[in-house]
C-alpha cells in the first residue's frame, strides 16, 4: 500500500538535509544565558537566526521574539492587550480565526463576543469591519489571518491594516499559516503583531516568532529570567530557533516550489468535478494558498471520508488538526455560510513541495470509490424507504 | 562576555604585582574600593626627586580591574608626580577597550592613582615645603 | 564531555543531550512527522502514540499517572501556569500564596506579578543551610492562603528542601502545594503520591533531554483546576493549547527513562566526584566556604565562596573551563546572587563565589583537572589580593572604612 501525506497543513516534515545541519554542531548546547563558550554558541546562533528573520520582514532584530509556537505568540498579544487595558477598549477578531485566537478571545470575552462576518467567499467583510470600528471603544486591537488554515483562504491584509490604523486601532495578523507558502504583501501599512511558527514550514516543532512593531507594550505571558528582553522568559529552544534559521536561507526557493503545486490543486479540483459536479469547494472566489483544498459533499461525512481514506494509505483531515477528533462542524465553513450538513462534509487536501501528479492520482481513485460507495448507499436506503 | 586582548594580556601577565613598605616616607598608598562592591585596589608609588620610580598594586576585582590597575602602575613608573596625576580613567578605559559596565574600574584606576599620591605627599608636607 | 574548547562544568544552567535520546527523536523530524493532534490517520496515531508513551516515563519518574503530566515549553513556563493558574481559578476565595526568597526567579517574577494584581505574597527566608524553616512555614500559613510554592532543589546551591514534610504541613492546613522541581526531577527520588504533591514543574534540559519542552503534573485526585495561560486547540486537557513538538516530547521521555535506570549509579558516581573536588580543595587552600547544606544537596552541586578572590576574575583564570558564578539567567548582572545573600553569605563574600556542577559526562580526570586549576589560579590571584594580604597581616577587614562606590 502506497502512503501519500496530504496533510501538509497541519504539520510539515523537517527537511532531511536540515537535520543534518543541525546534528553536526556539536558545540551549541549551553543555555544561551550562560557566559561562557558553550553559552555564547548558542546565544550566537539565536541572534543570527533574529536577525535573518529581521530581514526578511525588512524590520530591526529587537522587534522579533521567540515563542513555543504560534499559539503561545496569538495568546501573548491577545491577552496582553486585554490585561493592559482591563474592561476599556475593543478586542475584535474575525469569525474565521484559528482556535488559539477565537478561543483566547471567548475565554477573554465571552463565548457571545463579536465577531468580524465573513462573505460566502471567506473574505473578512470590510464595510462590516469599518462598521465595528467605528463604534468600537479605544483602543481597538483587531485580530485577522493572513491566510486560513482550513480553506486556504487569503485575507487582504495591507487593506484591513489600513482600515484598522485609519480608525486608530492595532492589528494582529495570524501569519502562521501562509509563512513559507506564498510572498507576503503587507503593502506599506504593517501589521503591529504578525504571529509565525516554525513547524509549517519545515523547522522543528516547539518555535514560533511574534513581530512587534513597537516594543513589545504589554506584560509578558510567560515572566521569569527575562530572556527574549523580559518579553518570554525560559531558556530558549535553541535548537528549533537554529532550524528556523537554516529554513529562512530556502525560504524563497520553498516559495517557489509551494506556487508549483497549485497547478496540481487546480487538476485535482477539476477531476474532483467531472466525478461529482455537486461538490462545493470552499473559498474558489478568494484568493488561496497554492496547496490547499476544502470541500465538502452532501451525503459523505467528513471523518467517514478520512478514515476510509487512512485505510488507503492516504493522511488528509477533516477541518483543522486541533479540532479533528470532535465532530462539531467547522466554524469557519459555518461561517461562510455553508449548512452544519454540508460543513459535516468536509475535508481538506493540502499538498506541500514532493507531492506528485501519481499522489493526486491515487487519491482521486480512492475518493471516487468512497463517492460511488456513498452514492450506492443513498441509492439503497431510498429504494428501502420506497419499498 | 569576552575581554579584549590586552585586558587579558595585563590579567595573564599583570605588570608589577607586590606591595612596598607602606612605613617607608618615599612610599605612597593608595587603598580605594571595598569588598563588598567587589572591587578593591592597593597602588602604591615609590618616589624619588619628585619621579615615581617604583609603583606596585594589588587588586581584588574582575579581570578589568586588574587590568586596568596593572596598567596604571606602568603609566607612573617613570613620571612626576604632576604628570601621573594627570592620567585620566577615560584613558585607561580607551587604552584597555573596556564595555561601559566595566568603566567603573578604570575609575577606580584613577581613584587610586591619586589617592597615593594624595598619601604621597601629606607624608612629605614639610620636604615638599622645604624644596618649593 | 570532551571538547577542544573548553570543558563543561556548567549543568544546573543545562546538559548536552544523550545521544540515545537524540537517536529516538530522530525519526519523528523526518519520517513520522504528522501532528500528534491529527486524529484522523496514521501519521497523526503514530506521533500520539510516541507522545503518550514518553507522558508515561515521565510520569513513571515521580510516581504519577500519565494524565497527570501536562506538556510546556520548559519549567518557566510550568511555573507561570501553575502558579498564574491556581491564583486565576481560585483567586476569588484565597489571596494569599508563600514561598522562598531563594525560588528561581520565574518563580519570583510570576510572584510579584500577582502582587501586582492584588494578591498578597510572603516571602520565606531560609536558614543558614538554604533550608527552608518549617516551624515558620507552619506559622506563615493563613485562613487564606491558596498555595505554597517552594522548590525542590535550589539552582545555584543545590540543597534539596524536606518536600515530604512540606506536602503534609500543605495536606493539613488545606492548602495547594507546587514544587519547582527543574533541578530535582530525575536527580533525587521523587514521589507525588507520599509527598503528597498537587503541582510539579519539571524541565527536559536539566536532564540530557531536549531544549524547549517541560511539563507540569497537575493532580487529578482530588482534582486542582487551573486556568490556562494558553488557549486555543484545547490540547493537553485544555491546560495548555499548541500543537505539541512530538520530537521534543520524544527525547524528554526517554531522557526520563533513562534518568530512573541510571539515577542510582549516576548519584554515587557523582557523590565521590563532590567529595574528591570538596576534600582536595579544602586540602589545598584556607578559607573557602561551602554553601548550603554539605549532605542536603544533589551531589551534582557544590556552590564555594573563595575568600579574597573575586569571582569574575576566578572564571576568567578559568577560561578554559566552563563555569558560572551561579544562575545562568541573572550571570551577566554584576549584583552577587540573592541566593547566597538569603543564606546570610556577606556580599564580599558572595563576590567570591562559583557554583561547579557535575554530570553524567563528566569524568574523574576532568574533575581532578578542574580542582587542580582552582587551586592554582585561587592562589595566584590571592597573591594579587590586597584583602588576602591584610588578612594574613591579621587586619580585621571589617575594622576598615571602606570608601564604597
Amino acid at each position: 500500500m502506497k502512503n501519500i501525506y496530504l496533510d501538509y497543513n497541519a504539520s510539515f516534515p523537517v527537511k532531511p538535509k536540515i537535520l543534518e545541519q543541525l546534528l553536526t554542531q556539536t558545540d551549541s548546547y549551553g543555555n544561551p544565558s550562560s557566559i561562557h563558550f558553550f553559552g555564547r554558541q548558542s546565544r550566537q546562533k539565536i541572534e543570527e537566526t533574529r536577525h535573518k528573520f529581521a530581514k526578511c520582514l525588512n524590520v530591526t532584530s529587537d522587534k522579533i521574539i521567540f515563542t513555543s509556537g504560534g499559539t503561545e505568540a496569538n495568546n501573548m498579544v491577545l491577552k496582553g492587550f486585554v490585561a493592559e487595558h482591563k474592561n476599556k477598549g475593543t478586542l475584535l477578531i474575525s469569525a474565521t480565526e484559528h482556535p488559539s485566537v477565537l478561543k483566547t478571545a471567548f475565554t477573554l470575552l465571552g463565548e457571545h463576543c463579536p465577531l468580524i462576518n465573513v462573505k460566502k467567499s471567506g473574505i473578512i467583510d470590510l464595510v462590516h469591519l469599518e462598521d465595528f470600528l467605528r463604534r468600537a471603544e479605544k483602543p481597538i486591537l483587531v485580530s485577522v489571518m493572513y491566510a486560513n488554515n482550513e480553506t486556504g483562504v487569503i485575507q487582504p491584509i495591507s487593506q484591513i491594516a489600513s482600515l484598522t490604523h485609519q480608525y486608530g486601532g492595532l492589528l494582529h495578523c495570524d501569519a502562521v499559516q501562509a509563512f513559507g507558502k506564498i510572498n507576503f504583501d503587507f503593502g506599506d501599512d504593517l501589521p503591529d503583531f504578525i504571529t509565525f511558527s516554525g513547524h509549517k514550514i519545515g523547522a522543528l516543532q516547539g518555535v514560533g516568532v511574534l513581530f512587534s512593531k513597537y516594543n513589545f507594550p504589554y506584560d509578558a505571558l510567560i515572566s521569569g529570567g527575562g530572556q527574549e528582553k523580559g518579553r518570554r522568559s525560559g531558556t530558549e529552544n535553541v535548537l528549533g530557533i537554529e532550524s528556523l534559521g537554516l529554513v529562512l536561507s530556502h525560504l524563497n526557493a520553498d516559495i517557489y516550489n509551494c506556487s508549483k503545486v497549485e497547478f496540481l490543486r487546480d487538476y485535482m479540483e477539476a477531476q474532483l468535478v467531472e466525478i461529482a459536479p455537486n461538490l462545493v469547494f470552499f473559498g474558489k472566489d478568494a484568493p488561496r494558498l497554492p496547496n490547499t483544498s476544502c470541500f465538502g459533499c452532501l451525503g459523505l461525512a467528513g471523518d467517514m471520508q478520512v478514515i476510509s481514506l487512512d485505510l488507503e494509505g492516504i493522511a488528509i483531515s477533516a477541518g483543522s488538526a486541533c479540532a479533528s477528533g470532535k465532530v462539531k462542524p467547522s466554524h469557519v465553513l459555518l461561517a461562510m455560510g455553508a449548512s452544519e450538513a454540508l460543513a459535516q462534509s468536509a475535508i481538506r487536501i493540502s499538498m506541500g513541495p514532493m507531492t506528485t501528479k501519481e499522489d493526486i492520482d491515487y487519491f482521486l481513485k480512492a475518493w471516487t470509490k468512497i463517492y460511488v460507495r456513498g452514492l450506492k448507499d443513498q441509492l439503497q436506503l431510498i429504494n428501502q424507504n420506497n419499498g | 562576555m569576552s575581554y579584549t586582548e590586552r585586558v587579558i594580556d595585563h590579567y595573564e601577565n599583570p605588570r608589577n604585582v607586590g606591595s612596598l613598605d607602606k612605613n617607608d616616607p618615599n612610599v605612597g598608598t593608595g587603598l580605594v574600593g571595598a569588598p563588598s562592591c567587589g572591587d578593591v585596589m592597593k597602588l602604591q608609588i615609590k618616589v624619588n626627586n619628585g619621579v615615581i620610580e617604583e609603583a606596585k598594586f594589588k587588586t581584588f576585582g574582575c579581570g578589568s580591574a586588574i587590568a586596568s590597575s596593572s596598567l596604571a602602575t606602568e603609566w607612573m613608573k617613570g613620571k612626576s608626580l604632576d604628570e601621573a596625576q594627570k592620567i585620566k580613567n577615560i584613558e585607561i578605559a580607551h587604552y584597555l577597550s573596556l564595555p561601559p559596565v566595566k568603566i567603573h574600574c578604570s575609575v577606580l584606576a584613577e581613584d587610586a592613582i591619586k589617592a597615593a599620591i594624595e598619601d604621597y605627599k601629606s607624608k612629605n608636607k614639610g620636604e615638599m615645603a622645604d624644596a618649593a | 564531555m570532551t571538547s577542544s574548547k573548553q570543558l563543561y562544568f556548567d549543568y544546573q544552567a543545562t546538559t548536552p543531550m544523550d545521544p540515545r535520546a537524540l537517536a529516538l527523536m530522530l525519526p519523528y523530524f523526518t519520517e513520522k512527522f504528522g501532528n500528534p493532534h491529527s486524529k484522523s490517520h496514521s501519521y497523526g496515531w503514530e506521533s500520539e502514540d510516541a507522545i503518550e508513551a514518553a507522558r508515561a516515563h515521565i510520569a513513571h519518574l515521580i510516581k504519577a499517572d500519565p494524565k497527570e503530566i501536562i506538556f510546556t515549553s520548559g519549567a518557566t513556563e510550568s511555573n507561570n501556569l501553575a502558579i498564574k493558574g491556581i491564583a486565576d481559578f481560585y483567586g476569588d476565595q484565597k489571596r494569599h500564596i508563600i514561598t522562598l526568597s531563594t525560588e528561581h526567579k520565574c518563580v519570583l517574577d510570576t510572584c510579584r506579578h500577582l502582587e501586582q494584581k492584588g494578591f498578597e505574597v510572603t516571602y520565606l527566608p531560609v536558614l543558614q543551610n538554604g533550608i527552608v524553616d518549617l516551624d515558620l512555614l507552619k506559622s506563615s500559613i493563613r485562613a487564606d492562603t491558596m498555595l505554597v510554592s517552594i522548590m525542590a532543589v535550589n539552582n545555584e546551591i543545590g540543597v534539596i528542601q524536606p518536600i515530604a514534610e512540606i506536602g503534609q504541613i500543605c495536606r493539613d492546613r488545606n492548602v495547594f502545594f507546587h514544587t519547582d522541581a527543574a533541578q530535582a526531577f530525575g536527580k533525587i527520588p521523587l514521589d507525588v503520591e507520599s509527598m503528597q504533591i498537587d503541582l510539579m514543574s519539571i524541565s527536559a534540559h536539566k536532564i540530557y533531554g531536549p531544549k524547549g519542552i517541560g511539563a507540569l503534573y497537575v493532580r487529578r485526585k482530588p482534582r486542582i483546576r487551573l486556568n490556562a495561560l494558553i488557549n486555543g486547540g484545547g490540547q493537553e486537557r485544555g491546560m495548555r493549547s499548541g500543537t505539541l513538538p512530538t520530537p521534543l516530547c520524544v527525547g524528554f521521555g526517554e531522557a526520563a527513562r533513562l534518568a530512573a535506570l541510571e539515577i542510582v549509579d549516576e548519584n554515587k558516581r557523582l557523590e565521590s566526584f563532590k567529595n574528591y573536588f570538596w576534600e582536595t580543595l579544602s586540602a589545598g587552600l584556607k578559607d573557602i566556604y561551602l554553601n548550603g547544606d554539605f549532605n542536603n544537596r544533589i551531589p551534582g552541586n557544590l556552590n564555594i565562596s573563595f575568600a579574597y578572590v573575586e569571582g569574575e576574575s576566578l572564571l576568567m583564570g578559568l577560561k578554559d573551563i566552563a563555569l558560572s558564578s551561579g544562575s545562568a539567567c541573572t550571570s551577566s548582572s554584576l549584583e552577587p546572587s540573592y541566593v547566597l545573600r538569603a543564606l546570610g553569605v556577606e556580599e564580599e563574600l558572595a563576590h567570591t563565589s562559583l557554583r561547579f556542577g557535575f554530570g553524567r559526562f563528566t569524568t574523574l580526570e576532568e574533575v581532578e583537572f578542574l580542582a587542580k586549576r582552582v587551586i592554582e589560579v585561587v592562589e595566584k590571584l590571592r597573591e594579587m589580593s590586597p584583602l588576602w594580604e591584610m588578612a594574613q597581616e591579621g587586619i580585621d577587614l571589617k575594622s576598615i572604612e571602606w570608601a564604597g562606590h
